[in-house]
């Protein structure tokens, strides 16, 4: 069995590639150890810590829970992805800044969550933004400091559309 | 038929519901997965660990009739491959209650976004946190072959060994869950441990128009049996007067802890168990009492 080997194409920031590799494999090992996408971090392995999100197919899921003979036609984006891609640059703009997150470990996967809430609403409330990180465990418990930065962040650039608005 | 790209390991992604059938006819040893997060949970865990799977897997992410909701007067019928977050956008209006509650308390938003409905309820390694909301409800399970198709309670889902009673061949398709109104519906969970352990469950509903119990179910998730239901204790309060009397609600108590002994192992754990399914069924009964004060 572990001569197997499965064959993929899928899309991965935004780039088409195609990857060989055991069949039993996640997605995370995959991005960590074929692809050198340190971003995305392994922390409970079972779904729990949320360190591990990536964007599939638009939505946020842990890649620890996806096999890779899954992502056939996957289009994946990792947080290196979030943080380079042009497509990115508006997301980017409401996420919040490094120095929000402490120690840093959940920092990727909380902004992968953001990010793909910020994909579907660009104007989030309070309690979206805090229903979107409850699958993201925070050890230093800054909850508070990023809501209060992505929530910052959303209105600054309502206030800034207004003004355009006006002037125009 | 669409075919994965390949070495040894063959993955099929098949579109349509009856080349779906006919190809598990044809490859009975094949593992079928749409969310795949259980089969990942078995993977490598950074140990080098590596996961043994058959030589055919079969996608089932892309058969439509698999991914269809539709809504008639009297049922919702939900797609087996339906991840759990595209059911809980349907909403709080629509579904039923207690389904709702309890696919919200399942995991998190980036597990529901992967899980789907037909993996809680048919996978072999654990079983699913939705079972008892499923079955108070009285949700139907279709299940089909190549040539056959059949319906099943919940409940009658699972064989002697409690696992899911599927025929060689046989696929989940569908869930139908009624749409029925009850005049009062909860959920509790209580977590078992770790993730993907199976947490003890009580959901309970009831109908009381006219100063009495027309209807009332309650079914306890995570004893031995997968969905633990007394028939014979719901027919008793069956136009039962509000409130309940509580020398009425004693003898059911005790009905169920004797029902309740047989369903847990004789552990810690297990006594637990059943000590919190009595506390939660005397809490049901007494929202029921208060809960019959404002029909009143």
């Amino acid at each position: 069995m572990p001569g197997n080997v499965i064959k993929l194409r899928f899309t991965l920031n935004e780039r088409p590639v195609l990857l060989q590799c055991h069949p039993g494999s996640r997605l995370l090992d995959v991005l960590r150890n074929d692809f050198g996408l340190k971003g995305t971090r392994e922390g409970c392995a079972r779904g729990e810590c949320g360190a591990c999100l990536v964007l599939m197919n638009g939505v946020a899921v842990n890649s620890c829970l996806v096999p890779v003979f899954a992502l056939s036609d996957a289009e994946i984006v990792t947080i290196e992805g979030i943080l380079s891609l042009k497509s990115f640059a508006d997301i980017r703009k409401g996420l919040p800044e490094g120095d929000v997150y402490r120690c840093g470990f959940c920092s990727s996967g909380m902004q992968v969550a953001l990010a793909a809430l910020l994909l579907t609403d660009p104007e989030p409330r309070e309690q979206e933004i805090r229903r979107s990180l409850s699958g993201n465990l925070c050890a230093c418990g800054n909850y508070r400091g990023v809501v209060r930065s992505v929530i910052e962040r959303s209105s600054r650039k309502r206030r800034y559309g207004r003004r355009r608005i006006e002037r125009s | 038929m669409a075919e994965g790209v390949l070495k040894e390991v063959r993955v099929f992604r098949p579109k349509s519901l009856g080349g779906t059938l006919r190809l598990y006819t044809r490859n009975p040893g094949a593992l079928l997965y749409a969310g795949g997060t259980e089969i990942a949970r078995h993977a490598q865990r950074g140990s080098g660990r590596l996961l043994e799977l058959p030589q055919k897997l079969i996608y089932l992410g892309n058969v439509q009739e698999l991914n269809r909701i539709s809504r008639g007067q009297r049922y919702l019928d939900i797609g087996s491959v339906l991840d759990l977050s595209r059911i809980l956008s349907i909403g709080r209006n629509v579904l039923p209650p207690v389904l709702f509650e309890t696919l919200s308390a399942i995991a998190t938003p980036s597990v529901r976004n992967l899980a789907t409905l037909g993996g809680n309820i048919a996978l072999r390694a654990c079983r699913g946190d939705c079972l008892p909301a499923l079955s108070v409800i009285d949700t139907q399970l279709e299940l089909r072959t190549a040539g056959s198709t059949r319906w099943v309670e919940v409940g009658e889902f699972f064989d002697g060994r409690n696992l899911p009673g599927l025929r060689p061949g046989e696929i989940l398709t569908r869930i139908r869950v009624p749409l029925e109104e009850w005049d009062f519906a909860v959920t509790r969970k209580v977590h078992g441990g770790a993730g993907f352990t199976t947490s003890l469950s009580f959901v309970g509903v009831a109908r009381f128009p006219k100063g009495s119990i027309e209807a009332l179910h309650f079914c306890i998730g995570g004893l031995k049996d997968p969905v633990f239901r007394m028939p014979v204790l719901e027919e008793r309060l069956k136009n039962a007067s509000l409130p309940i009397q509580s020398k009425l609600i004693d003898t059911l108590f005790r009905d169920l802890a004797d029902a309740l002994s047989d369903q847990v192992e004789d552990t810690p754990r297990g006594h637990y168990r059943a000590a919190t399914s009595l506390r939660l069924f005397r809490w049901f009964v007494g929202k029921i009492n208060i809960r019959s004060l404002d029909f009143l």
